[in-house]
Formats: structure tokens, sequence, C-alpha cells
């Protein structure tokens, strides 16, 4: 800075250059000396806080000029020399003499008294201050800082000219003068540069960071939006290059709380919210975001302070928050009865969030001021942050629902956690070695060789408790289905009790102490009945270790105990069958032995036998392979009706295939009309284009699938649940919404059909009836099985005498009805009027002399039963649960506990399909 | 045919109902461990009902009354 000849105006007296102190000048010195002695009282510390404050102090001025609306740029930078410098494009400090009542100030250049006198500057009026909000560092003013500088000069431009004024430790050095006149466009520019060298006599470290200083920076800019903020460092850094940024954010403190959520995946967009309570000069602003974690990150600010310790204006922040929240939880129905009720703390997890407040009278309290305490603040920020809030929350339900959830979420996690603590603690208060009561555990301590039976029910678990083998099994029983009286329904719960005890039978502890290596057993076996209660259990089981315990069924180690569900037999011959399905294959596999199918006409009487004429006779392999798609054809015709659509139909529907081949359709079409629903077949996609046109529909919408006018028969209840019908969306577009399946399984039905005619057998005769003569006499039937004489007969006269073949839990027979039962059995043909008939005459064969017991559960079978048929290694079978199957019961489980109707009803249809691999 | 009725639908955090992470995470089936310690909550909270309805044959050997009933008879 260069020396100009003193051209002051109106300042006749400065303090003199050499040191003789006029008396004025001492005292004017007496508070700069008291900074200096005790610089903590003014700038907190002389460590790094108060070296940065010193930068802090100057910008703080700066941005009150910005706020002021007088300047739009702070420019600060560290020179090479250690010094800083903060300008700003203001209208400068005055420079003019000021009338003062105090003679040591009077007449003296503004400026001077600025820099050198405690308090003084231009915010520190009440009415008529230059500025109506301030940040203004805690009130000390910029003379602290020049008080605390080795050095620091001032250069204002104002008036047309660049004044100068220079200090070193607080007293004057080079006394106001005029550096250059201005001229030109510049001559009307103005602003303030101080810059200063902090005292190494103060500070043992007088360097200043650069990471500190812009973190301030780019703070202060996101709190002042619309002003610019250069910073530049002319140190050589320690990439060998000089900085220099500029931070300028429109969108203020939501481009903050943006900045701060950048690593973070976010839940919501920002929320910004800002409202003022009219005559007190009070404003609030806040911006807040969810993300996917779990911290809490709540920046506040008052008039641009940041406030570390908080105060009222961050409580009243969060009270607004949980109370605005959880109205909203519970008005729109998120949060269910039996759910914790989020606290403040959990509907804060994941938020992040930047308030600043603005107010004429900030009072701060704490070791390091950083807490505001102005109490009126609590009520006036909660009631703009609730008014705002909820008014944001109405407009965007979506994003509601999730920052609701997240907080259903926390609190269910919170208590989950404690719950699962408590359960851990109460282990060990008793004994940490003993096992639960209901546990009857195995002897040995080897874990590849002992097993976990998970029994459902008392009794069957008091059986299993008796046929098991101590050494190597144990028996967990669960009490599995529970009365709802309220409700008139039979629960299936895994109850808590239930849960601690298998997870403490387990010994592997859950949650974050989930260990594989202290598994106590090599296999965890689930035994249920095999009844839909028994599934559903089974599905709960599943799901538990699914979701809890997924390293379980990674590792192979749970399985599915296969009990049978009959006993067949055959004097003294017993064996047993899994499952209704293995069952009516045991079945037909026995009719099969020595029957031969016969395909006849009826028309034609062979004299000799008085039997219709044979035309075909399918025996041995041939006739296994039919039986096998005779079953196939079963099961897909079941498919089919459940579907909602008659079989019958679906057959005849070839005689309409536009080629005129015959073939199945592709597709079928269903569509709600006002007198109630239709259908139609079509051959390809084209035709599906056709008959669209033609009945004026189109294509439901994903997002229509909830009013999908569905017709099949189970779907009654939907049909009556959805909206009154599909006319809201006919507003939108006149046709009617058609619902458009592939026939996939058709493909296969025709292989059948083929394969089926070149056997002789004609699917049109799928739907036949019997015939009767005029006579009322039965026709004689296509098709009849032809048993040899030789096994069947006599294995029913064998079982004559003890007691009815045929049973299978129907009451024994009177004598005359038995006789003629015996003489139907016994007779060689057994008739089959159409096609699902063959296979039921073939089952009818394969019945007899056999006994068919049907458990109705696992505890109908006596300890050894279930200990041969499902518990002893060499007879039993086991299915081990892969993790495709455990997500899979997941999946039913998700459905089964959801709340979309819709859902639940195509799952359970989708899952028709599936017949043949879930086979139960 | 563009409807596909039986497309799966995407697999959802059981919990929150977001987005699930791929089988292979750490957290699978849920998008986080907080939200697997929150499902945990409901099973310990009994809160896992699959449930269908009264049949006669219920009525013959009844099974114990529901806890969730008592507690709501004791008020």
């Amino acid at each position: 800075m260069t020396q100009a000849p003193a051209a002051t105006p109106g300042t006749p007296e400065s303090a003199p250059a050499g040191g003789q102190y006029t008396e004025s000048s001492i005292k004017v010195l007496e508070g700069l000396d008291a900074v200096r002695k005790r610089p903590g009282m003014y700038i907190g510390d002389t460590g790094s806080g108060g070296l940065h404050h010193l930068v802090y102090e100057a910008v703080d001025n700066s941005i009150d000029e910005c706020m002021a609306g007088r300047a739009t740029t702070v420019s600060v930078t560290i020179h090479a020399d250690g010094s800083c410098s903060v300008a700003d494009d203001g209208s400068g400090i005055p420079v003019g003499p000021m009338k003062h009542e105090n003679p040591q100030f009077d007449g003296k250049p503004a400026v001077e008294i600025v820099m050198t006198v405690l308090h003084a500057g231009g915010k520190f009026g009440d009415e008529g201050s230059a500025y109506k909000v301030s940040g203004g560092l805690h009130g000390v003013g910029i003379s602290c800082v020049n008080a605390l500088s080795e050095w620091l000069e001032v250069e204002v431009r104002r008036q047309g000219k660049v004044w100068g004024i220079g200090f070193e430790r607080g007293r004057v050095e080079k006394p106001l003068h005029v550096i250059e006149a201005l001229t030109g466009p510049a001559a009307s520019r103005t602003g303030t540069k101080v810059t200063f060298k902090p005292d190494p006599e103060i500070f043992p470290d007088t360097s200043f960071s650069a990471a500190t200083l812009s973190n301030r920076l780019r703070e202060l800019a996101y709190l002042n939006p619309g002003v610019a903020i250069r910073f530049a460092d002319e140190r050589v850094g320690a990439d060998g290059k000089p900085r220099a940024d500029l931070y300028r954010y429109d969108d203020g403190i939501r481009a903050f709380v943006d900045h701060l959520s950048e690593s973070k995946t976010g839940l919501t967009p920002t929320i910004f919210l800002k409202g003022e309570t009219p005559g007190s000069g009070f404003a609030a602003e806040a911006a807040l975001q969810y993300n996917d974690g779990y911290n809490e990150v709540l920046l506040s600010f008052a008039n641009n302070i940041k406030t570390v310790d908080g105060g009222t204006h961050v409580s009243g922040f969060k009270t607004a928050l949980t109370r605005t929240l959880n109205n909203y939880l519970k008005q729109s129905g998120v949060v269910k009865d039996k759910d914790p009720m989020p606290s403040g703390e959990d509907l804060r997890e994941g938020l992040v969030a930047v308030i600043s407040v603005r107010l004429p009278q900030p009072q701060f309290e704490g070791q390091t001021k950083g807490k505001l305490r102005n109490t009126e603040v609590d009520g006036a920020v909660a009631a703009i942050v609730s008014e705002k809030l909820e008014a944001w929350l109405e407009e965007h339900p979506a994003d509601a629902k999730r920052i609701c959830m997240k907080g259903i979420i926390a609190a269910q996690a919170r208590e989950a956690a404690r719950k699962a603590r408590e359960l851990t603690r109460r282990k060990s208060a008793l004994d940490s070695g003993s096992m639960p009561a209901k546990l009857a555990d195995c002897k040995t301590k080897d874990v590849d060789s002992s097993e976990l039976f998970i029994v459902e029910g008392d009794s069957a678990g008091g059986s299993a408790k008796q046929g098991r083998d101590v050494v190597t099994q144990a028996i967990l029983p669960l009490r599995g289905k529970l009365l709802n009286v309220e409700k008139a329904r039979i629960d299936k719960v895994l109850a808590f009790e239930e849960i601690r005890v298998l997870i403490q039978s387990l010994k592997c502890g859950i949650g974050a102490e989930f260990d594989i290596a202290r598994l106590r057993y090599g296999k965890v076996i689930i035994m249920t009945d095999a009844d839909v209660d028994g599934s559903h259990i089974r599905t709960l089981l599943l799901t538990f270790f699914f979701r809890q315990m997924p390293e379980l069924i990674k590792r192979g180690k749970v399985f599915i105990a296969q009990p049978p569900l009959y006993q067949l037999l055959r004097g003294k011959q017993s064996s047993y069958v899994l499952n209704d399905g293995r069952l009516a294959d045991v079945l037909t596999d026995q009719g099969l032995i020595g029957s031969a199918l016969l395909v006849r006409d009826p028309e034609k009487i062979d004299p000799a036998t008085g039997e219709p004429v044979v035309l075909r006779t399918i025996e041995g392999e041939t006739a296994r392979r039919l039986v096998q798609s005779l079953r196939r054809l079963r099961a897909l015709a079941e498919i089919v009706e459940r579907r909602g659509v008659r079989f019958a139909d679906l057959i005849a529907s070839r005689a309409q295939d536009p080629s005129g081949k015959g073939r199945l359709p592709t597709h079928r079409l269903t569509w709600r009309e006002p007198d109630g629903m239709r259908e139609a077949f079509a051959w390809s996609e084209e035709h599906v284009r056709r008959v669209m046109a033609d009945r004026n529909l189109r294509l439901a919408e994903i997002a229509e699938h909830g009013a999908e006018p569905v017709g099949e028969p189970e779907a009654g209840a939907h049909a009556a649940e959805a909206p009154a019908d599909s006319g809201a969306m006919v507003v939108v577009d006149k046709r009617h919404v058609a619902v458009v399946r592939d026939l996939h399984e058709n493909k296969e039905l025709a292989a059948i059909f083929e394969q089926l005619g070149a056997a002789g057998i004609d699917i049109n005769d799928y739907a036949a009836r019997r015939r009767e003569a005029v006579t009322g006499e039965p026709v004689p039937t296509k098709y009849a099985w032809r048993t040899l004489p030789r096994a069947a007969p006599r294995d029913a006269r064998r079982d004559d005498g003890e007691g009815d073949a045929a049973a299978d839990g129907s009451a024994p027979a009177s004598a005359p009805a038995r006789k003629a039962e015996q003489s139907r059995q016994q007779s060689k043909f057994v008739e089959a009027v159409n096609v699902p008939g063959i296979l039921e005459s073939l089952t009818e064969v394969g019945r007899r002399g056999l006994e068919i017991k049907r458990f109705k559960g696992l505890g109908e079978m006596d300890p050894d039963q279930l200990a041969e048929t499902t518990m002893q290694h060499a007879r039993r079978t086991l299915l081990r649960v892969t993790w495709d199957e455990a997500a899979a019961a997941e999946e039913m489980f998700s459905t089964l506990m959801g709340e979309d109707v819709e859902r639940r009803r195509k799952f359970i249809e989708d899952h028709a399909l599936e017949v043949k691999t879930i086979d139960v | 045919m563009s409807t596909r009725p039986h497309a799966r639908a995407l697999r959802r955090c059981p919990s929150c109902g977001g987005p699930a992470p791929g089988p292979d995470a750490d957290s699978f089936p849920f998008c986080s461990d907080r939200c697997r310690l929150a499902d945990l909550g409901k099973w310990l909270r009994g809160d896992y009902v699959v449930s269908r309805e009264i049949r006669e044959e219920d009525l013959e050997n009844p099974p114990p009354v529901s806890p969730r009933d008592q507690r709501a008879a004791g008020g």
C-alpha cells in the first residue's frame, strides 16, 4: 500500500505516528489493551478456534453488507505471508469525521473509530441501525481483530477515492489517507477490504487452515442465498498449487442439505419449509431430506452463527417434526394399533436437516456460545414447521408414507433389539448351560449326528419323544394352532415363548449375535401334519428361518420330515403312502398289474361273449405310458377349471379354430360388460387384436390390475370387492378393459390329445355320459379295463373275511350290499364311460384287496409307526429345504400376510400351475 | 402379449416395502439389517399369524384359545 499525501478530509487530529501518547489516545486504547490482555473473553481462545474467529469477524461484517442489499460478493484471501484479507463490494466503511459526545472520538474518521473502539459500528444501534438483522459475531466487532493483529490495513472505496488506514496491534500506524483518486466508471465503485496478520504474540500458531475456512465460508454461502463468496489461498498447498473457490448457492439451505446428502441414497426430495412471525422480525427456514441410513444430521444456525449445541430453535423443530409426523401416522392409518409409536429419535433416523433462524436479539449460552437460548424461538419455530410440514405431507403422500414407514421400522427395530437382549439375558440369568424345559434334548453332544425335530402339536411331540433315538434325536414340540374366538378362525402363530425356546434350543443366537458355528444340531427337521394347518406352520417356520437365520438354509441344515398320509394294508402286509397324489399313483399302478384297456365298439356285440367287439387292446408298457398321459391330463384339466374355464368348453372350442384344423386356442380374453363377464378364445395374437377391435376392447394397464375384470368363479368375492364397476375407467377410455391370458398349457394338451388319439382314445369322449337303451338298460361303454382273473378276485376273496376291501373310512357294508360289491369286483370288466373315467375305473381296480387307512395327523400314529415311517434313518425320507424353496415359502407367507386380496388371489392361481412341482 | 398377469412382482423388503437387494446381499431378503431387526420384533411380538376359517371338526377338539383373545377379554 503506497503512502499517499495527507489529504484526509476533515480529520485534523490522528494518533501521532511516534510514541507520544495524548491522554485521549490512551483512553481510546484502553479497550483494545483489555482485548489483548484477555483475548479469550472476546474470541473464545487463542488456539485454532480463536485464530479463525478473526476471519469470521471480518467476513460477518461483509455478509451483513450483503444482507442489507449493499453488497453481492465477499472475497477472502489467505496471502502467501500468512496474512488474510476480507473484501466486499458494499458501500465501504464511512471515512468522514464523526460527531461524538465523547471528546476522544469527536471528529475522528468513522473508520478509525470502528477499528479501534469496542462495540462500535453500524450494527449496534437499536433504532435506525444500518443492519436489520446482523450476524455480528457475538458483537465484539472488528476492533478485536485489529487489537489482536500484528498489523491491519483497511482500504475503503468510497466517494470516488481509495482510502487507506493502517494499524499495528490496534494503534493507528498510518492515519487515514487517500491512496488513489478514482476516475471513470471505477469512481462509482465502493467497497471495503480489511487485511490483517494475526499477532504471534497472541496466537501460538498463526497459520490459517484452508479447510476450516472453506467449510465455514461455504456454510455462509448456503445460509445467504445469492451471496457469492470467493475463497483463495495464495500459499502453496500440499498439491503444490494455490487454490481458488467460489461459493454461491441460490437455493440456500436446500442446496446445503443436498450437499450433506450427496453420498447417501435419498428416500425423499429435499423439503423446504419457511415462515416468519409477523411483526417480530423473526424468520425461520428449514430444509430436510430423509435417506436410507440411520444417522441424524441436524445443523442449526441463528443469524448465520452455527449453534453447535442447538438451542430453542432446534427443540422447536424437533417437537414440531415429531408431533406432525405422529399426527400424520395416526390419521393416514400407516401405523397399526399393535405397532409401537415411533419416538422423536425414531422419526429422525436418516434425517439430514438444516435449520436457520434470524432474530433481532439473539442470546447465546454455553461454553462455546453455541446454544441459542431465546425462549420465544421454540414456539415460533414449532408453529412454522408444523404448519408447513403438515401441508407438505398432504401434498406428497408417497413421500410421507416413506418417512412414516422409516420411523415405524426404527421403532420396531428398537423394540426388537430390546426383546432380543432380554431373550439372551434371561437365558444367562437362569443358567447358560441349561436348555429349555419343553425341549427333549438328545444325549450326544456331537453336532453333526444330532437332529432337532420341531414337531407340531403336543401329542405328536409325545409320540416323537417315545419313538425317537434318544442318543441323536431331540424333540421340540410347538403348540401350533390356536382358536381365535373373536374372529372365529384358527390361527397359527409362533408365540414369543415358542420362538424363544426355538432360539435357545438351536443355541446359535439371533440378530447381530447369530453365529452358525454355535448351532447345536446338524439337522433341523420340521415335522408337521400333512394338512392345511401343518403347511401353515411349516410356512411360518420356514419364513422365520429364511428371514432371521438365512444361514441355516444356505448351509442346508433345514429339512422337512415326510410323514405318510396313508397306510395301505394288504393282509398282514403294510406300506405307507406319502400323500393323495402318490396314493392315486399307487392305486393306478396296482390296477395296471395284469390289466388291459379295451377300446370297444358298443354298437356291435360279440355273440360269443355278450360283450362289445374289442377294437383295440392296450396293455403292458403302452398302457403304463397311456396312464401317465391320463394323469397329466387330469392335472392340466384341473388347472384349466381353476381358471374358470370348463374343460369340456375348451375341448369344444376347437371346432371354432378359424383355420379349420381343430386346434386348441392360444389365448383367452375376458372382459366385463354391463350385463356381466364375457369371454372369447383366440388362435393367434393377430386374432386377439381382431377380437379386441371387433368388441371395442382395450388392454388393461399395469396400474389397473387392481380393477381387473376377472371372471373366475373363485374370484367372485373379488368381483364384489372391486370398485362398483370399471365405469371409472370408462370415463377415460370408452372401451372395456380386456384381460388377455396366454394358454401356455394348451401346447402340452394338444400333444396329449394326439397321443390319446393314436391309442384309439377320442378326446371328444371327455365328457361322454352313459347311454341307456330304450329298455332302460345301460348300453355297454366304449372303454373298459379287463382285469386278469388271477390276482384281484383271489385277493378279494381272501380279504372277505377280514373286512371291507373298499374301506376308506366308510361304515361297514351290510351283508347284501357286500355281496353285490363282491360280485362287482369279481367281474372281468370294469367299464369307463368317458376319458377321465378310464383313470377312475383303473383306480377302482387298484383299490381291490387293499385296506387304506388315512392318518388325520401325526398324533394318530403310535410312537412306533411315527419312528418307523418318519424318523428312523433307514426308512424315512427327508426333504432338504433349498434356498429357492424357502424363498417360495417366504413369498407365500408374504402373500398370505398381505392385505392385497387381488395379489393373494393371483398367487393362488399362479401356483395352481405348479401343482406338478409342489406335489403336496 | 403385453399383459403378463403371471409376471412375478419385484421383490420388496418385507419390512418397509422398499426395493430389496439381490439375494447375494447380506441383508437379503431385507433392504437392511435394521429392517431384519424390525421383522424379528414382529416375530417376537407374535404378530405373524396364518389363519383359516374355523371348521366343525375344530369344535370337537378345540385348540387352546389365542392369548390375543385372552388379553382382549382381560381388558
